[in-house]
């Protein structure tokens, strides 16, 4: 009887990957429950925000990705917030919670229709400049009551959380 | 004529990656038919990609299949992620399905999970070659009467066509 066996390495790349698709299905569902089109999102994540949020994550400089609803009367109200923690190890394991916690984010409430999103990254240090990222301001999110909803995606370098943020 | 094909995805293939790879399977599966053009079946699943890429990207298209009829073919395709896509890698099949040379129309049959609902239902009602309904009884007929072939296929990969 004969016997074989495969063996692979998962890389920092494979990690930036890994938490970016996590994170995108995870923007798109819960936009897409607020009662916001992820389409626009959804065609330009692969040019537009995918190659950067992947270099950030790659280089461990991304320290949180953020989402604001924009209200048509200027509130921003929610807002989801993907903080990345970095191992240095390498020692976490390939992971993805998106349908437990889904039931989660089902409950949402939906926004007023004109509501938009907005797609800001924040860093830990010095990053690289990517194609089509600019500085931004933050809106205030200090009147807002933060819940967490614990880890979205795991690699082994790195793992993604969600948190949301609404009044 | 049923036939499964596993994609690998997350981590070795971004979801946009993910997609393009199904979307050129099939194109090239239903080129070979002399009623269907790969090339509009690319322009379809391009329009398609948003929400395609936001399935696959939420892990969804790891649990259900994508499946395309055409005629006498029944395709079904999986996206495999974590630990397993660096192994079904390896084994990945890509070249165009056989069965559908004799089909002169097709129809992709997308999953619907309800926190995606109005973005697929965006991209079925801008074709008519997508559905979130089931696929025909027959065909589902001809599924389940072949459930055992697909299984033995999967137990050994060298066997698959």
């Amino acid at each position: 009887m004969s016997t074989a066996t495969t063996t692979y390495v998962v890389t920092r790349t494979h990690t930036a990957t890994h938490l970016s698709n996590a994170i995108a299905g995870a923007i798109a569902e819960i936009l897409t429950h607020l009662g916001i089109s992820a389409r626009s999102l959804m065609s330009d994540w692969s040019t537009e925000y995918d190659p950067a949020i992947r270099a950030w994550i790659i280089e461990g400089s991304l320290k949180k990705v953020i989402v604001e609803c924009h209200r048509p009367g200027g509130a921003v109200d929610p807002v989801l917030e993907f903080p990345i923690e970095y191992y240095g190890d390498g020692s976490g394991s390939l992971s993805h919670r998106h349908v437990a916690l889904a039931r989660q984010w089902a409950k949402l409430r939906s926004v007023p229709t004109g509501t938009t999103f907005k797609v800001i990254c924040s860093y830990n240090g010095p990053h690289s400049d990517q194609p089509g990222w600019a500085p931004a301001q933050r809106a205030s999110t200090s009147a807002l009551r933060s819940v967490s909803l614990g880890t979205l995606a795991t690699g082994p370098h790195a793992s993604a959380s969600i948190r949301y943020l609404t009044s | 004529m049923v036939r499964h094909r596993e994609i690998a995805a997350s981590p070795v293939r971004t979801a946009a990656e993910t997609w393009a790879v199904i979307r050129e399977l099939i194109a090239t599966t239903l080129d070979r038919s002399d009623h269907i053009d790969g090339d509009h079946v690319r322009g379809v699943l391009d329009a398609a990609a948003p929400a395609g890429v936001a399935l696959i990207a939420a892990g969804y298209t790891n649990t259900v299949d994508l499946i395309v009829v055409a005629g006498p073919l029944h395709l079904t395709i999986r996206t495999v992620a974590g630990p397993d896509a660096f192994k079904i890698e390896a084994d990945e099949n890509l070249n165009p399905v056989p069965g559908a040379a004799t089909a002169s129309a097709w129809m992709m049959h997308l999953p619907k999970p309800a926190g995606l609902a109005s973005l697929i239902e965006e991209a079925i009602d801008a074709s008519q070659y997508l559905s979130a309904e089931p696929p025909p009884t027959e065909v589902q007929t001809a599924k389940n009467s072949a459930a055992a072939t697909i299984d033995l296929r999967r137990l050994d990969p060298s066997r698959r066509t």
